[in-house]
């Protein structure tokens, strides 16, 4: 079956002053029919650019190469008239930052209503229930309504966690296929992280859709993807269900990831990540591995598929 | 929001009397020169009798301590009564009656002007920025924004009035008699306006909800009205206040140049003339007009977002 | 300092500031040497001489009075450029001075201070002035007291918000903790910042400096003819404006000239430094 989003060999480069820095290194990724794939890695590795492409919502000093297919359909080719009635419609995102993501002068309500009424193929007459009453049913289902209130509230009014449900609710009105969730729980406090990650099974149950969770945070990775893909410096390392990945990690840096959490013993890894105007050849990991070796230094890892389904991008796995 | 008016108005009114006291202590520093001011003025400085100088300093009571006739003239304040004007011997409150509304009506023709073309080639700027237009549009608004009032009056004396009669010199006695001190004032704010504007506008534009307006794939007028504009409204605000408060100084030099009958050129005479109420009353009006304009322009700024409104403030 | 060097790329985006520093280096140098520039002498009246058109005998004609117009305004050049880098260099040392030492005291005074500028603030400049010159002679130092009375409240809010700054922020006290001395960061962080900030705001004073000078000497203030400032030119001519418009005009263009690239300067500066003209790179 075509899965609803495949990303192949994706390069992203930016323009700089006078050269082009390489960011998001040949990236292959898919994501299937009602699947949620985690897309994790340690802030600044690229996972947020990586949402921006498939949205086509770049920079403009952004180079772009590879392939990005919605159902088939080449996306980087398509002109931005095409690109828009996908764009809001079928493939929607969720930012991340509620304080900065939404019109400090425009009402949630509105906010939320405009996803439907202000595309250019809106048709009034075409709408079962009036666009309003799904807004305020939406923020039903969210726990977001006192008594139908919120509507006419201003982002400034509402705290952090009700603004990230706003957000999500903008996501989920669309009933789209495939939604780009950005960095849910970073600007929420801990204690309504649970709510955050309820919040969006909840959607994920009842819109039954396509999800690109980016989140540096393995707790809630863990919680509602089905797949995960763990990205480093611009590349990924592994990817297979949430299951092998978090429990079985095969490669060097997932396995760090994990045990450097606070439930594992806290074991921080050495060092930091590489600048990417200072990028090293073959291996990018290879400065801070335990476990790195000649080869590492001269070859670009293989992808290898060590258990059906899990596969990592590791010359130590090579065989094993 | 009431809160912060509440609070602004009651700063205002102590700046208010703060710039009343600062006014006339500037002006009356030396108490003597009030009665011999009177005298030349009205004997043309023919005849400058000692004994008029003592009946003049004894009827207006400018023998008195300071403090007293700084009492009195405060009352006087209170009631809109700035005395009367030694050059022209009425009261001062009934001439400057006279001229405020035509300093307004030129003020705001000046405004209106100036935001006509300073918003929307604000906007398109910072729309198209970096190219043509926004470069085109930065260097014209330098090169006029550099040249001083009374140089473009002249120029546009020169060429419109007397070469091409299209305008009268000076005066107000023909509907076309504003068109030229209006853009003359108009041309001095439009530089400001254009920069502001668009300076205001690059920073909307840079903002998250840009780029999340734009994944909602909304059409590109929602974008730029309901988001862009909407948000750069406080920004027009600011720059239409500011203008404002150009105009009550830039009126004094356009006014006098084209012998506007205002507030401005009143201002000007009472200065060349020694007319001390006369000076005082302008200038305590002018500045009174200029706190309540930026009063205003705060208050609605304030209104506008509801970041202030719906918060303290 | 590495964090300033950074932030300064000379491209094709600094034309405007390198147009401008050239052009206000080349006026300053027409000032210093402006007696040996001239042709004629800027005082001396020559009344068979009057109201002649530019020729190449007087480049920019002659006045009323016979007067050159060329060597007139060399001569006001002194006054007018003068005046105006007095005015800035006062003004600024007393605002920062006042707006330091308001913004480092804080509390009751601070508030104080703040409602003073707030009260100047509520002067249009030039009506400020006027009401100024009643009680002082009308020569040109009194001008130029009475421009830096009020001009010297924008560079105290400016320093005042930077000593606020420099009182609040928290990691002073972190950078204290691991181990830089108070004074070091002071002087390595934010005096530069600080003073970077004040030099920028006088050199985007200057051009308005000259507008306002110009302006109130066509306004009859500051120094008195037949001294030859550049509005009371400017002034004089405005009667022989039909016939003789060159009077007016030249002195015009002289300022209008001098403002512009000063102008050019503060603009240029400005957009050099201004974070919104660099490119961004986003990584996340």
């Amino acid at each position: 079956m075509e899965p609803v989003l495949r990303i192949d060999d994706l390069c992203v480069g930016f323009h700089v002053r006078d050269r082009v820095v390489n960011i998001i290194n040949h990236v292959s990724l898919h994501i299937g029919e009602n699947e949620v794939l985690g897309l994790i890695g340690e802030t600044g590795c690229g996972k947020s650019v990586t949402g921006s492409a498939v949205l086509r919502l770049l920079p403009d000093n952004a180079v772009v190469a590879g392939q990005i297919d919605y159902r088939g359909k080449a996306l980087l080719p398509m002109s931005e008239h095409e690109f828009n009635r996908l764009r809001g419609a079928k493939i929607v995102s969720v930012p991340q930052s509620p304080s900065t993501s939404l019109n400090p002068m425009m009402t949630v309500g509105m906010q939320v209503e405009e996803c439907l009424t202000r595309r250019p193929d809106y048709s009034k007459k075409a709408q079962q229930v009036p666009v309003r009453e799904r807004v305020q049913q939406i923020f039903e289902r969210l726990r977001l309504n006192e008594r139908g209130k919120i509507f006419r509230k201003y982002p400034c009014e509402l705290s952090g966690g009700m603004c990230q449900r706003v957000l999500i609710s903008m996501g989920a009105i669309t009933n789209a296929d495939l939604i780009v969730v950005d960095e849910p729980t970073k600007a929420v406090d801990w204690i309504l992280r649970a709510g955050v990650v309820d919040v969006l099974r909840k959607m994920k149950e009842d819109y039954r859709c396509a999800m690109m969770m980016i989140t540096h945070d393995i707790g809630v990775a863990r919680a509602l993807s089905n797949r995960i893909a763990v990205m480093y410096a611009g590349e990924i390392v592994e990817t297979g269900t949430a299951g092998q990945v978090l429990d079985h990690p095969q490669h060097p840096y997932t396995a760090d990831l994990i045990s450097a959490l606070p439930e594992n013993g806290f074991h921080v890894t050495e060092g930091f990540m590489p600048s990417f105007e200072e990028m090293p050849a073959a291996c990018r990991y290879q400065d801070r591995c335990a476990h790195c070796v000649e080869a590492c230094r001269s070859g670009k890892p293989e992808m290898h598929e060590t258990e059906p389904g899990h596969f990592v991008y590791c010359h130590r796995c090579r065989g094993e | 929001m009431l809160k912060y008016i509440v609070k602004r108005l009651l700063v205002m009114l102590l700046v208010l009397w703060a710039v009343s006291t600062m006014t006339y202590f500037m002006v009356h520093v030396t108490p003597g020169d009030a009665a011999t001011a009177i005298v030349f003025n009205l004997t043309g400085g023919t005849n400058m009798d000692e004994e008029l100088i003592e009946r003049i300093n004894k009827r207006f009571d400018l023998d008195k301590p300071v403090y007293v006739q700084y009492f009195n003239w405060l009352l006087g304040v209170f009631r809109m009564d700035f005395g009367i004007s030694y050059r022209y011997n009425m009261p001062v409150m009934d001439m400057i009656k006279a001229r405020l509304p035509n300093t307004a009506r030129l003020g705001l023709t000046a405004v209106f002007l100036s935001a006509l073309i300073g918003i929307p080639l604000g906007v398109l700027s910072a729309l198209r920025q970096n190219r043509l237009l926004d470069h085109t549009s930065r260097v014209a608004t330098l090169f006029i924004g550099s040249v001083p009032g009374f140089l473009s009056g002249l120029v546009l004396i020169i060429i419109f009035s007397l070469k091409l009669k299209w305008f009268p010199t000076s005066g107000m006695k023909t509907a076309g008699s504003i068109v030229l001190p209006a853009v003359t004032l108009a041309l001095g704010m439009v530089a400001t306006t254009t920069r502001m504007m668009r300076t205001g506008m690059l920073d909307v534009l840079r903002q998250d909800f840009m780029v999340v307006a734009k994944a909602k794939g909304i059409r590109r007028s929602s974008m730029l009205v309901s988001h862009a504009f909407r948000n750069a409204l406080p920004s027009i605000v600011t720059v239409i206040g500011l203008q404002i408060g150009h105009i009550l100084g830039g009126s004094v030099l356009v006014e006098t140049i084209f012998a506007w009958p205002g507030l401005g050129s009143l201002l000007n005479d009472a200065v060349s003339n020694r007319d001390t109420p006369m000076l005082e009353g302008c200038v305590i009006l002018i500045t009174f007009g200029y706190t309540a304009i930026n009063l205003l322009v705060d208050v609605v700024y304030a209104w506008l977002d509801p970041r202030v409104k719906y918060t303290e403030g | 300092m590495k964090k300033r060097s950074a932030l300064f790329h000379i491209n094709r985006k600094n034309v405007l500031l390198i147009l401008g520093l050239t052009l206000s280096a080349l006026i300053l140098l027409i000032t210093i040497f402006s007696p040996l520039l001239e042709t004629h002498n800027p005082t001396k009246m020559n009344l068979p001489n009057k109201l002649k058109a530019p020729s190449s005998e007087n480049y920019f004609g002659t006045d009323a009075l016979g007067r050159d117009v060329y060597s007139r305004i060399l001569e006001g050049s002194r006054v007018s450029l003068g005046t105006a880098f007095v005015v800035v260099i006062f003004s600024a040392i007393l605002g920062t001075a006042i707006g330091l030492f308001s913004g480092f005291i804080g509390g009751r005074t601070d508030m104080v201070c703040m409602r003073i500028v707030d009260i100047f603030l509520a002067f249009p400049t030039i009506v400020f002035v006027l009401a100024m010159t009643t009680f002082l002679p009308t020569n040109q130092l009194s001008l130029i007291l009475a421009i830096c009375c009020i001009n010297w409240v924008r560079y105290a809010r400016i320093a005042r918000g930077e000593a606020v700054i420099i009182r609040n922020v928290e990691y002073i006290e972190a950078a204290t903790a691991i181990g830089n001395s108070k004074t070091g960061i002071l002087f390595r962080y934010f005096l530069p910042n600080t003073v970077s900030k004040i030099l920028i705001m006088m050199s985007m004073d200057i051009g308005s400096i000259i507008l306002y000078c110009a302006s109130l000497s066509f306004l009859g203030l500051g120094t008195q003819p037949p001294s030859p400032a550049w509005g009371t030119m400017i002034n004089e001519g405005r009667d022989y404006i039909r016939n003789a418009p060159w009077i007016s005009i030249a002195p015009g263009i002289a300022v209008a000239v001098t403002a512009l690239s000063f102008n050019m300067i503060g603009d240029g500066l400005r957009d050099a430094l201004d974070p919104r003209m660099r490119e961004s790179i986003q990584t996340e």
